[in-house]
């Protein structure tokens, strides 16, 4: 994949961490991922808007049952 | 790296016909920081049965991460799935399950989206892993 440099300023703490979390795999790759899925997640709440547009919206019951199986994994991490 | 929340073909098949279900638990893996994934072999088999491929590729254009069959998994398909049928007796689990398995297992933190639970519960226990890939529900697809 073509890749593209750009030159981005940090706040220094968030650096920091940010190296000790990347350790070996590096800095670049870092953000690339955390990007990657900022991006992806803001297509994902359009997708999620369009669909509510279009069929109304998700009923309160569904949405805690789709909330509950996600409880039982952070019960479980 | 990023935990994935990866889609098996039954997932997306249900996105492409507006389940609800489905919908929700992909903006809540969104919300929480997951990436979305999609085997490229899921992408064929959705689409070699879609009512809709024009819904099918809507959804792609969102998640945009489709994984390429790569000679780690692709090698490992087949032994996961034979074991899989071997343990449990379920004869319908298929080598597009294996993979959705393999890719959730390649990165630590990751979950699995499935219309059917059974099957990939019983490819993660072939694999040794059983407890350790939480599976996570759309409706029951009809294909």
């Amino acid at each position: 994949m073509a890749v593209v440099k750009r030159s981005v300023a940090f706040a220094e703490d968030i650096a920091l961490e940010a190296d000790e979390i990347a350790g070996d795999r590096g800095f670049s790759r870092l953000v690339n991922e955390a990007v990657e899925q900022y991006l992806q997640a803001r297509r994902i709440n359009r997708l999620y808007v369009d669909y509510v547009s279009e069929h109304g919206p998700i009923s309160a019951a569904l949405r805690r049952e789709v909330a509950d199986e996600w409880a039982e994994i952070s019960e479980r991490a | 790296m990023t935990p994935r929340l990866v889609l098996d073909t039954g997932a997306l098949v249900a996105l492409e016909r507006g389940d609800a279900r489905a919908f929700q638990q992909l903006k809540v893996a969104a919300d929480r920081g997951f990436l979305i994934v999609v085997p490229t072999s899921v992408v064929m088999e959705a689409l070699s049965g879609s009512q809709s491929p024009q819904r099918v590729f809507q959804v792609l254009k969102a998640i945009k991460k489709e994984l390429p069959l790569e000679p780690a998994v692709s090698h490992e398909v087949v032994p996961l799935r034979r074991k899989a049928v071997r343990d449990s007796g379920i004869e319908t689990i298929g080598e597009t399950d294996a993979i959705v398995v393999l890719e959730a297992l390649a990165v630590p933190g990751s979950a699995i989206l499935t219309d059917d639970r059974e099957d990939v519960l019983a490819l993660i226990a072939a694999a040794g892993a059983a407890g350790r890939v939480p599976v996570l529900t759309v409706s029951p697809v009809r294909r």
